[in-house]
């Protein structure tokens, strides 16, 4: 019996983990203009930021085709895999999952779909998780029991720079959040459920960070941890210092440049934060 | 007062024993007559040097909404025209003055309310009862005020009580003593001392009870029923209205119903069930209805099967707003209008949820509060302090049960929790001072939070910002050790005089150092209506070059009498 772990690029995990861990990343699209790339492959993060506030239209995102999950499932089971856990993005944020779900329904081969409930390295944990305990030779119900239980103890919170990216990105009820167009403000959004949630509204960025810590700390114990950010790398190790309370001893947590598939919606120099909470 | 008085015929004979509803009538006109007439006065009794909130305007049109209750009836059991003054004292109370007028009034009512005329010894306790109920009406009462006013007058009239049956003498040894008081007050009071001036409050009560005397005396002179030109107020329906397209409810009806124990919860839920915009008030005996209905024989079948209906007004708002709107495009310029509730990106707020009131006057800062999740924005602010009912009419108006209220003025503060006890619903006053305070409570709001927690969460946020406001002094004085000539500019950070100076320019730095902004990461720059963009920007560009770390937000408040009111964190 052999499990293999199937993801997407919105995971956010460094190409040596997966690799490590025998993870496939099925890349999402990005749309710039009339071009589009293939998230990791054929457009590189740094570039990506680098020009992201200079795009004269805004970047958007596409799931991949769902024969793109065809192919990998299949590709996976000619190499042996006797099942697939195919683990995406939280299916009320995009529609990664679906695509997964008909790229399923296209093969013989035996998939069993996961919905994160999450994102970028909320997910990649999560994939993390159920890739490890696949290494270990445990079952597909063992697993797939292990991440229905770290779902509900995984958290993402991102600390918002700008509100322009998230705004015309149309996927949120900016009226209902209470932000409007008029006064700058920080927002702090946490990923939980599969839900986005606004969690303060900060007007300077020295509140904002520790309100951040705040937040994040009052959950309590972690198990795994990442830091991320969206270009803004000296930030994210001073964040990196002001959380060595809540960074699982021993660990080195990665701080990870968020997908421009992400990235495009929330914009340039926002901070981040992912984790399991110890059972 | 400087006046020669025409002596005519005393009204009230030598022998004046008893007080019937006719007379009360007669006394509470003539009291409204003296204070129109001292209106003005009261007004520059400002104990800050900026414009105020207006005192005598708000106790003239408190005591206005009151007369006009029982103007055209013809009553003479005294105890129900001073319940009808309770009542339209209570409903038009605006300001702290207007609120505290009508705590008087409430409570004179409740002492008289069955007596067909009252005697002096009902009289000294129905004064005491009033003095009683306006100290209740306040969180924390101060001396040196109408309060001290009241309650002083009251001791008077319990000592008059013992000495005579005769009503004159019992009011004119309480004017006596009132005045006598008033004089006092900047002893009690040392920012009316340091002001040179006596309570605004207090002043305008004394004008109400020396105009009633003076009717006594048949003193005062050509009684009018019209209206002093040029304070009027804006009813709150001509706020509320939508901007264009057909009324849901173009009916607006009105009417008093009369009856026994009837039961206020009850009849305001079934009325409004009828429509929106209800306004139901008042006790077991006279019940105050207003609602805006499809069809106006609803609610008046309604008040016929439960008790008798009076004063019965029914209008056809549709009509009206066409003509409003027919002859809009005359109206020269863009006087600044209230911020329209409708024509902006806030949400739209759901049952369960929080909805947030915001009084602020300029459009701009309307727009800041409502695309914060407020709710709805209340007009008013520093000289245009909305009355109870305008707030309790948006409390009604939101359609959820929780409510919190953000004055954003130390003097509306008191008449939002006047509104929020008339309403049946959940209601937080946060007591927010100043317009920056109630922006930064609104980044705390979570619509779809726990009330009090909300509301915590939003009087902590209040206190995180730093206020400046900057306006022209009204009057020469000095206060908290600042002395301003007339016509000065004047900067106060956190409600309080902190500078003065005779150009803008040489005002801003002192200001901003008084703000502590070299502790601060943002300034948030309002401008007020009287201050062009450009000019604006200048004066944001001599922000940053005397604090280059700071980053300087600049947006339109349009609020009127301060040039600039500014935020920092």
């Amino acid at each position: 019996m052999t499990i293999r772990i199937v993801t997407d690029s919105t995971c956010d995990l460094p190409a040596a983990v997966a690799e490590q861990l025998k993870i496939t990343v099925v890349p999402a699209y990005v749309n710039i203009g009339d071009q589009s790339f293939l998230d990791g492959i054929e457009l590189t993060r740094a570039q990506f930021y680098r020009e992201l506030e200079g795009y004269p239209t805004p970047p958007t995102t596409a799931a991949p085709a769902s024969g793109a999950f065809t192919q990998v499932y299949e590709q996976l089971a000619d190499e042996g895999a006797t099942e697939i856990i195919s683990i995406h993005v939280a299916s009320k944020l995009s529609g990664v999952l679906n695509a997964a779900r008909l790229g399923a329904e296209d093969t013989e081969v035996k998939v069993s779909l996961f919905d994160s409930q999450s994102l970028s390295m909320g997910l990649g944990l999560l994939a993390q998780v159920a890739a490890e305990a696949a290494a270990d030779g445990r079952s597909l119900d063992d697993i797939m029991a292990l991440l229905d239980s770290a779902v509900r103890r995984t958290y993402v919170f991102a600390l918002l720079d700008t509100l322009e990216f998230l705004r015309r990105s149309g996927r949120v009820n900016w009226a209902q959040f209470g932000i409007g167009t008029l006064l700058k403000i920080k927002p702090l959004v946490r990923v939980y459920g599969g839900v986005l949630e606004m969690q303060e509204k900060i007007r300077t960025s020295k509140k904002a960070t520790e309100k951040m810590i705040e937040r994040i700390a009052e959950l309590g114990q972690y198990e795994r941890v990442a830091l991320l950010h969206t270009d803004a790398p000296e930030e994210v190790e001073a964040l990196r210092g002001q959380l060595a309370q809540v960074i699982p001893p021993g660990s080195n947590p990665p701080a990870v440049l968020v997908t421009p598939a992400i990235g495009s919606h929330v914009g340039p120099r926002a901070l981040g934060f992912a984790g399991i909470l110890a059972p | 007062m400087t006046q020669e008085d025409t002596v005519q015929e005393p009204p009230i004979s030598q022998k004046w024993l008893t007080c019937d509803g006719h007379q009360l009538c007669k006394l509470a006109q003539a009291g409204l007559y003296w204070l129109e007439r001292n209106c003005q006065h009261v007004n520059a009794l400002n104990v800050f040097p900026v414009p105020d909130g207006d005192t005598g305007t708000n106790m003239l049109l408190t005591m206005r909404s009151a007369y006009n209750r029982i103007q055209n009836g013809d009553e003479a059991h005294v105890g129900k025209v001073a319940q009808e003054l309770s009542q339209g004292a209570l409903m038009g109370a605006r300001g702290n003055s207007g609120v505290i007028l009508s705590q008087i009034w409430r409570g004179l009512a409740k002492s008289l309310k069955n007596k067909d005329a009252f005697t002096t010894v009902d009289l000294a306790d129905a004064l005491q009862e009033a003095a009683d109920t306006a100290y209740k009406g306040v969180m924390r009462p101060v001396e040196g005020t109408i309060l001290t006013v009241i309650r002083e007058g009251a001791e008077e009239a319990q000592d008059a009580a013992e000495k005579s049956q005769d009503l004159r003498f019992m009011t004119e040894r309480v004017l006596e003593r009132c005045q006598q008081s008033l004089a006092r007050t900047p002893d009690l009071l040392p920012i009316l001392k340091q002001a040179g001036v006596v309570d605004s409050g207090g002043q305008g009560l004394v004008y109400l009870f020396e105009g009633m005397l003076r009717y006594v005396h048949g003193q005062l002179d050509e009684m009018e029923n019209g209206v002093v030109a040029g304070v009027t107020a804006v009813p709150a329906q001509a706020l509320a209205a939508p901007e264009e397209g057909d009324l849901e409810f173009p009916y607006d009806v009105q009417f008093i119903l009369m009856g026994e124990n009837l039961d206020v919860l009850k009849v305001r839920a079934d009325i409004d069930a009828m429509g929106d915009s209800t306004v139901v008030v008042g006790d077991e005996k006279v019940i105050k209805v207003h609602i805006h209905v499809k069809d106006p024989g609803e609610p008046i079948s309604y008040g016929i099967r439960h008790g008798l209906i009076s004063d019965v007004v029914v209008e056809n708002m549709q009509m009206q707003m066409e003509e409003i709107i027919q002859a809009a495009p005359a109206k020269a310029g863009q006087q600044s209008m209230p911020p329209s509730p409708l024509a902006d990106e806030g949400p739209v707020i759901e049952p369960g949820q929080i909805g947030v009131i915001a009084v602020t006057a300029g459009a701009g800062l309307g727009r800041v509060f409502r695309s914060l999740g407020a709710a709805t924005v209340v007009n008013g602010g520093q000289t245009n302090n909305p009355s109870t009912e305008e707030i309790f009419q948006a409390i009604q108006d939101v359609p959820t049960n929780k409510i919190i209220i953000l004055p954003n003025n130390k003097n509306i503060i008191l008449t939002a929790e006047a509104a929020r006890d008339l309403s049946p619903k959940d209601v937080v006053v946060v007591a927010t001072r100043t317009a920056p305070q109630g922006i930064s409570a609104m980044l705390s709001l979570e619509l779809n939070g726990d009330l009090e927690a909300v509301a915590e969460a939003m009087q902590e946020m209040s206190n995180q910002v730093v206020s400046g406001e900057i306006t022209r002094a009204t009057r020469s004085v000095t206060l908290d050790g600042v002395a301003v000539e007339e016509g000065q500019y004047i900067g106060l950070v956190d409600g309080r005089l902190a500078v003065s100076a005779s150009e803008l320019d040489e005002l801003l730095s002192p200001l901003l150092e008084t703000m502590a902004v070299d502790e601060c990461e943002i300034l948030t720059l309002y401008y007020g209506e009287e201050v062009s963009q450009a000019e604006a920007e200048a004066f944001c560009e001599q922000i940053e070059a005397l604090y280059p770390d700071l980053e300087v937000e600049l947006l339109a408040g349009n609020q009127p009498h301060y040039y600039y009111i500014l935020g920092a964190e």
